[in-house]
């Protein structure tokens, strides 16, 4: 059977089908939900959820969790912009930009902004992958273990930048403690014990959640809280969609992000956190005197650019989850897990033993998509006025929620300590003008930097640093890239705060 | 969260203490165990993440000392801590804190969740649920200042529709006491 007509099949099963637009609707919902509560990840919603599957077709499933997978790369960015606690960790940079433009009274454009950049992110993903599978996937295969963890480095380099404008060593000393703290536990190469103190909770290591949940939720919480009256954003929703004419005019920043997270999401292990950090980072360098001025203080570009970056990784995850049976992000994983759990093998042949079922998925997605744009546009407004509840009351009702959340990554009470211990390792922090974000990315990202650095020495054992050099070119650019960040960090940030002050 | 802005005194203060922090590092990573080449070994990242947070340590304290962090300090320190601890906001925020420790503290260690018969059912309320009942009224009362009945009824709905959502939705344990 040719291409067209497996799509037109596979088409024809989803549209007659109204449970498995049901499953997938249910699934859009508890995906934004699930997303928008503080801390809980798009991971840990598809882990949880994935139970649910179990009574439903094969069919049903697989909708239901791309449903969960879609709603909740998005959810993220409610939490974020209207109480200033990310949903999700790829929804950093959404908080940043989205909590200045709420607090000015346009969470409804913001959210808007963020709905649509969504939407057209996974549109970009779907279609590029559709479009340049055998590209896609040659250029995300050239990423070996030097790569990676250049990849890892470059990612907590531009969030320690992106986050701590004036001071990007801040940034970076941020990042740093969180490397440290990605270290603890037994090593993956070898199971020595590292940093563990001799407690057995530690062997496993840190989960990034907790830490997530504390450095962000609990920090917040003891931040807002104590002050005299503190501030909630204005209750007027305002104008929702952003205009045609907004659209068409971050439509290359729209490209140029999709692009990013579509081909980053192909990556596997690099995730939504880093396509987003990348493409906002990359989005300022960009944009032009006037936006550039904005980003940090509430820039509708950026948004664009974050959302854009972390909806078209979706579709770019899915693409070596399908074609090579290795997971593009955590959540990939999730998916993996739902299709093995109805004995559904992916992998190269794939195409062979099951047959329409890349298309399948892919046509999952875009009705995904579609549900996900209406049912997000019917949240705003009730989650505005939620969140527009003083902060005195809606903070004390976080609490409980972090706790629960903490505790969910692995059932163990212990993790609970460590977001408390996080949350008030965040406030100190806060307090001493050290910015968050790239502790949260470096614990994410740390174990992957760790032991591909060493797996690539081990690779480059017999062979000179030149030749390193040369024969792996992708690497070399890389690196010159994360030099370039340091550099740029460290003396051009200045020239640019200063022309930017004189502006 | 965007950051808070630091003094050149607290740079100073941050760097001594990251200075510390990176030596322990780069201490505990020269101990750890080299089973195999020294290209795989367990403590290399970690040592090299160390030494680097040591070098950006230094930087961020001379950047705080050519800031004028000295005179802050001979500018009378005394000053600057009393007139921290008598600041409303940090009293709020102490109590804030003894008050998040002491729940947390409280769920992981005090026996006190219950099972109701219900309609010839077990219904069971998780020492999670008792304490988070209590404690988030109490917080709710010193900070949102609604009457206490306004507080408790808040509370209640707050947290029983989390469990609720959580133990029947996603079918997962509440925190207990063990």
């Amino acid at each position: 059977m040719g291409i067209w007509a497996q799509i037109y099949e596979q088409l024809m099963v989803i549209v007659l089908d109204p449970w498995l637009w049901a499953a997938c609707l249910v699934g859009v919902t508890l995906g934004i939900l699930w997303g928008a509560l503080p801390g809980l990840s798009t991971t840990m919603a598809m882990t949880l959820l994935l139970g649910l599957t179990i009574g439903m077709s094969q069919q049903a499933a697989i909708m239901f969790m791309l449903g969960v997978y879609t709603g909740s790369s998005f959810g993220g960015a409610i939490s974020a912009v209207l109480i200033n606690i990310p949903g999700t960790p790829d929804a950093v940079p959404t908080m940043i930009e989205g909590h200045a433009l709420a607090q000015r009274g346009e969470a409804g454009l913001a959210l808007g902004t963020a709905i649509s950049a969504s939407f057209l992110g996974n549109w970009i993903g779907i279609l590029l992958l559709i479009a340049f599978i055998p590209a896609v996937l040659f250029f995300a295969l050239q990423f070996r273990s030097w790569e990676m963890f250049l990849l890892s480095l470059w990612g907590i380099a531009i969030c320690g930048s992106m986050t701590s404008r004036e001071r990007p060593l801040k940034g970076w000393i941020a990042g740093w403690l969180g490397l440290l703290v990605s270290f603890v536990g037994l090593d993956p190469i070898h199971g020595v014990p590292r940093f563990t103190f001799g407690s057995y909770y530690l062997d496993d290591g840190i989960s990034f959640i907790p830490v997530l949940i504390g450095l962000f939720g609990l920090a917040e919480i003891l931040r807002v809280l104590p002050q005299e009256s503190p501030a909630s954003i204005p209750s007027e929703v305002g104008r929702v969609l952003p205009s045609l004419r907004r659209i068409v005019k971050y439509s290359r920043a729209s490209l140029r992000s999709g692009i990013i997270g579509t081909i980053i999401g192909a990556i596997p292990g690099a995730g939504a956190n880093v396509a987003s950090f990348f493409s906002y980072d990359i989005g300022r360098r960009r944009a032009g005197a006037e936006e550039r001025k904005l980003w940090g203080k509430g820039s509708h570009e950026a948004i664009v650019c974050a959302e854009v970056a972390n909806n078209a990784n979706i579709g770019g995850s899915m693409l070596p989850t399908l074609a090579l049976g290795i997971p593009g992000s955590a959540a990939a994983a999730a998916v993996l897990a739902a299709l093995e759990l109805k004995n559904i093998v992916v992998g190269p042949l794939i195409q062979t033993e099951n047959p329409g079922l890349i298309y399948y998925i892919y046509i999952g997605l875009i009705v995904a998509n579609f549900l996900m744009y209406a049912m997000a546009i019917a949240l705003i407004k009730p989650c505005v006025k939620l969140f527009s509840l003083p902060k005195t009351l809606l903070m004390p009702l976080i609490l409980p929620i972090c706790i629960l959340g903490a505790f969910a990554v692995n059932l163990n009470y212990f993790d609970v300590y460590l977001m408390l211990a996080s949350g008030i390792v965040g406030y100190v922090l806060y307090r001493l003008g050290f910015p968050l974000a790239p502790m949260v990315l470096a614990v994410i990202l740390g174990p992957l930097a760790d032991e591909n650095l060493r797996r690539a020495l081990l690779v480059f054992e017999d062979t000179g640093v030149l030749a390193v050099l040369w024969d792996r070119k992708l690497g070399t650019v890389l690196l010159l890239i994360v030099l370039y960040t340091f550099y740029d960090g460290l003396f051009g940030r200045h020239r640019l705060m200063a022309a930017e002050r004189d502006g | 969260m965007q950051t808070g802005a630091a003094t050149p005194l607290q740079d100073l203060a941050s760097a001594v203490v990251l200075a510390a922090l990176a030596a322990a590092a780069i201490f505990m990573s020269l101990r750890l165990e080299v089973p195999d080449a020294l290209s795989t070994a367990p403590g290399l990242l970690p040592l090299v993440v160390g030494a680097s947070l040591l070098a950006m340590s230094m930087a961020l304290g001379l950047g705080a000392l050519r800031a004028g962090a000295l005179r802050e300090l001979n500018a009378g320190v005394g000053r600057s801590v009393a007139a921290f601890m008598t600041n409303p906001e940090q009293r709020r925020g102490a109590l804030l804190l003894a008050l998040i420790i002491a729940y947390v503290l409280l769920v992981a260690y005090l026996p006190v969740g219950v099972q109701l018969p219900v309609a010839g059912f077990a219904l069971d309320i998780s020492a999670y649920e008792i304490v988070s009942v209590v404690m988030i009224a109490a917080i709710l009362k010193i900070y949102w200042r609604a009457s206490m009945l306004r507080c408790a009824l808040v509370a209640v709905a707050g947290v029983e529709i989390l469990a609720l959502a959580f133990r029947f939705g996603f079918h997962m344990i509440m925190p207990e006491t063990y």
